[in-house]
């Protein structure tokens, strides 16, 4: 049998983008530890509803890790204190007897709060649609080995492209930059023969896009690589920065 | 793209932060420590180097115009980014970060910046814009030059700590400095981050401590 906890949660609650917001204070008692976060939530909620509350706005999907739609500050931190675990895989063995456990939205001005714990991440989609993708002939699939790709970049990029756009990157960083997001698809693409064509316009058109939705700049915090669930590391980063001026000097 | 676009952009501008920063280290700061170093060979070998410095006229405006060019760029594209960054998160967290990678010389680079630039005015109305004679050169009543002004100068126990606390400042400032430039420019990869991050904080404790030691002998001599 697992073990069973009493915890409080300080929850942002906010009805709408408009409205002043604030922690609200719930207290949950005998919590199942093998519970995970958002499962916890889920308990939460359904008190709230048979008690004529509004329950608590959240997004989740998969609740196996993969789909990047769950995500809020646990305590300060982007999904909470398990490295490399997004919120639905976050278990409640995490916490002990009696902890208060503060609960808040990913905030970024470019990634507005809908309602509660629920943001509006299309900022993320537009700097996709910006580069974040190869251009292909339709018709029938290659030959395979026509295009060889040493293990070591396929991996790294494999690295890369894990990224799920969670935004907990961007909601960690002292200067809510994308950074980590946006570097993560350039350096897939750059590693990868399939990738250079567009190579240059690429990296220019996404930080363009990364620039014009009013992300911060990055000061090498290196807190991001910290958040990500999917543990990107913060050399994409170096690598886009490269990427960038190598497209620059290209063009001059 | 072109030249303006580049240099607008969010990496456009850490570039050119990164690269100001970096002449200062390289143009500036190295020399002006191997310069000051000088003064613990005595009297004659520094105030020699102070003539020579001077003797070099024209050259030495157009020099100290491209450093005072560096560090306007420097410093107003830093301050724009500051305030971009802060706009850039909108509602504050009420719950304090806490992702803990973090280092303290990170977390302070715009504060470690603006007390660097108030320490700079200081320190030109200390040693650059005055007159390298008699009263304040006066060391035992003979006129010892800029070798006597700095001597004097550090007698005053609050100036000696004030520069001994600064040169730490710009220590912290440059460990993060340094290694930033790797990353900026996108030299600083997985295989080299150890090595990247120990020149970092080794130039960074050398130039300190470099300055530093100056004090040291200041203090300890006179």
């Amino acid at each position: 049998m697992a073990k069973k906890i009493d915890i409080t949660l300080k929850v942002w609650r906010q009805n709408s983008p408009k409205t002043k917001g604030k922690f609200v204070q719930y207290t949950l008692s005998q919590i199942d530890q093998d519970a995970s976060f958002v499962e916890m939530l889920d308990i939460l909620n359904e008190s709230l509803t048979l008690s004529g509350e509004s329950p608590i706005a959240f997004e989740s999907d998969c609740r196996e890790g993969i789909c990047g739609s769950c995500g809020a500050m646990v305590n300060g931190k982007a999904h909470g204190p398990k490295k490399e675990t997004t919120l639905c895989q976050l278990h409640m063995r995490m916490f002990d007897q009696n902890d208060t456990i503060f609960i808040e939205p990913f905030r970024a001005k470019a990634l507005p709060l809908i309602k509660d714990l629920v943001i509006d991440r299309s900022a993320l989609d537009r700097m996709i649609a910006q580069g974040g993708y190869i251009s292909v002939r339709t018709g029938s699939a290659p030959d395979a080995n026509t295009l060889l790709i040493r293990k070591e970049s396929a991996e790294k990029a494999m690295d890369a492209a894990e990224c799920i756009g969670c935004g907990a990157c961007v909601a960690t960083c002292p200067n809510a930059a994308a950074m980590l997001f946006v570097s993560a698809k350039v350096s897939q693409f750059a590693r990868l023969p399939q990738g250079h064509p567009e190579r240059e316009k690429r990296v220019q058109s996404m930080i363009a896009q990364m620039d014009k939705e009013g992300f911060g700049n990055c000061s090498n915090a290196y807190e991001c690589e910290v958040a990500c669930p999917k543990g990107i590391s913060v050399s994409t980063i170096n690598r886009m920065n490269h990427e960038f001026l190598r497209a620059g000097l290209k063009e001059a | 793209m072109n030249i303006r676009q580049y240099l607008s952009s969010s990496l456009g501008k850490k570039q050119l932060v990164s690269l100001t920063g970096l002449g200062l280290i390289v143009g500036f700061l190295t020399p002006h420590l191997i310069g000051n170093l000088l003064l613990l060979k005595g009297p004659a070998v520094f105030n020699g180097y102070s003539h020579h410095l001077h003797s070099l006229g024209i050259i030495l405006k157009v020099i100290e115009c491209l450093f005072a060019a560096l560090f306007i760029i420097h410093i107003v594209l830093s301050v724009l980014v500051v305030i971009e960054n802060r706009i850039a998160r909108g509602t504050p967290y009420r719950h304090p970060l806490d992702a803990g990678k973090r280092s303290l010389s990170a977390r302070t680079m715009p504060f470690t910046g603006g007390f660097i630039f108030l320490f700079l005015v200081f320190h030109l109305f200390d040693f650059t814009f005055v007159k390298h004679a008699p009263p304040v050169s006066l060391l035992n009543g003979q006129d010892m030059g800029l070798y006597g002004v700095v001597i004097n100068a550090f007698n005053s126990p609050i100036r000696l700590f004030g520069y001994g606390f600064i040169m730490i400042i710009v220590g912290v400032h440059l460990s993060h400095a340094i290694q930033s430039v790797f990353q900026t420019f996108g030299l600083r990869n997985e295989r080299m981050t150890r090595w990247v991050n120990g020149i970092s904080y080794t130039v960074g404790t050398l130039l300190s401590v470099g300055f530093i030691s100056i004090l040291g002998y200041v203090c300890l001599r006179y």
